[in-house]
């Protein structure tokens, strides 16, 4: 409970920026942790959480309904500051939903360690226990990927 | 907004500043790049800005086991009139249940058990006996690994049927799985909250039931009622 009572608002805020809807993050909160309590009394480190609510809130953006209802209502101010874009160009929630559906597990992880967490590479690269070369290949390819849907939207108009 | 010293510091790393957590160097280095960076700084303060509430997923009580026989009706509480509302009855689906009225719902041969976590406005977890405006719900299931792997939450009320959760696919089943989201329950009649476990698009037929009889199997279901004005 105390570690709870502790990392529970860095979590809420880390899943606003994400999902940018106040009530969604606060579900994937509460449902981590009440899954946590479940499996075993010992709360990981922040670290950890943060890794898990990522997964959590990608998990909601592959859900094609989710999806739609959060695009719909989203708050953009819940975002926060950008100071990482790409290509750019902010990753905007209508974005990250494309993205997400595009990219993998392990890529669609460090897009949100970078663009929306902030991290290094040598950050990213110690959270996940990777090297730092395979975390620059993985935002390689998101930014290539970024480049091309940028690129289409901008041909269409 | 840029960072003005090149290398953002990343919210995880101003979260474990605000809380204290980092070794005094890496504190030190954090606190004489937010003193030369504006953008860092914004960040930081908004972690030190309060948090909306919470919602407390306080660890549920243990409920009493009740016996069971197959085909009886369990009852629990006092019957009162229908003005204040405060009463339940709990009517199991097929097969022996066990468990606590409005919280705990058990299949026979343990195929599948549900749980309701009733958080009040405030965060409070409150027995899953009765609702109130405000409440959410969230359910949490176990079920054996080989059932059926999509789960769907229907609520029956007054003679209507509610999907108060869309299907969500599980994988593979287990123990004490919580279906991600919640839902609200309102109105003035008793409310019954049924899970219902379907193979992958068998989801769509189930908004045409009227009824919990009208379900397949393997579900579970609870009957809540709307709480007591004071």
């Amino acid at each position: 409970m105390q570690a709870y009572l502790r990392y529970a608002p860095a979590l809420q805020r880390k899943a606003e920026r994400i999902l940018q809807n106040r009530e969604d993050a606060q579900d994937v909160v509460q449902t981590l942790f009440v899954d946590l309590l479940q499996d075993s009394a010992d709360v990981p480190d922040l670290a950890y959480l943060y890794r898990a609510v990522t997964n959590r809130c990608l998990n909601m953006l592959r859900d094609k309904a989710t999806r739609a209802r959060l695009l719909s209502r989203h708050d953009v101010a819940l975002r926060g500051p950008v100071r990482t874009s790409c290509e750019d160009r902010t990753i905007d929630l209508d974005l990250l939903t494309k993205l997400s559906g595009t990219l993998d597990q392990e890529h669609a992880e460090v897009l949100v360690f970078h663009y929306f967490d902030d991290m290094s590479q040598s950050e990213i690269a110690e959270l996940l226990g990777l090297s730092r070369k395979t975390i620059g290949v993985r935002l390689a390819r998101i930014r290539s990927l970024v480049a091309n849907l940028v690129g289409d939207k901008r041909g269409e108009s | 907004m840029k960072c003005q010293r090149g290398e953002p510091v990343s919210w995880l790393r101003l979260e474990l500043y605000g809380l204290g957590e980092l070794p005094e160097a890496e504190a030190r280095e954090i606190a004489e790049h937010l003193a030369a960076c504006g953008a860092c700084q914004a960040c930081f303060e908004r972690t030190a800005l309060p948090a909306p509430p919470l919602g407390l997923p306080l660890p549920a009580a243990k409920p009493r086991r009740v016996a069971w026989r197959a085909h009886a009706v369990w009852a629990a509480g006092s019957v009162v009139s229908a003005a204040l509302g405060a009463w339940l009855l709990w009517m199991p689906s097929q097969g022996d249940l066990a468990g606590r009225p409005g919280s705990r719902a058990s299949v026979k041969g343990g195929d599948m058990s549900m749980e309701l976590l009733r958080l009040d406005a405030q965060g409070r977890q409150l027995a899953a006996t009765h609702f109130a405006p405000g409440d959410r719900f969230k359910v949490s299931l176990s079920c054996a690994a080989e059932v059926a792997p999509e789960a769907s939450v229907l609520v029956f009320q007054a003679g209507q049927t509610f999907v108060a959760m869309p299907p969500h696919a599980l994988g593979s089943c287990g123990n004490h799985r919580t279906l991600p989201g919640a839902f609200r329950l309102t109105g003035e009649s008793a409310a019954e909250v049924c899970v219902v476990l379907s193979d992958p698009g068998g989801a769509a037929a189930l908004a045409n039931a009227r009824e919990k009889a009208a379900l397949p199997e393997p579900h579970a279901c609870a009957l809540l009622a709307p709480e007591p004005s004071p």
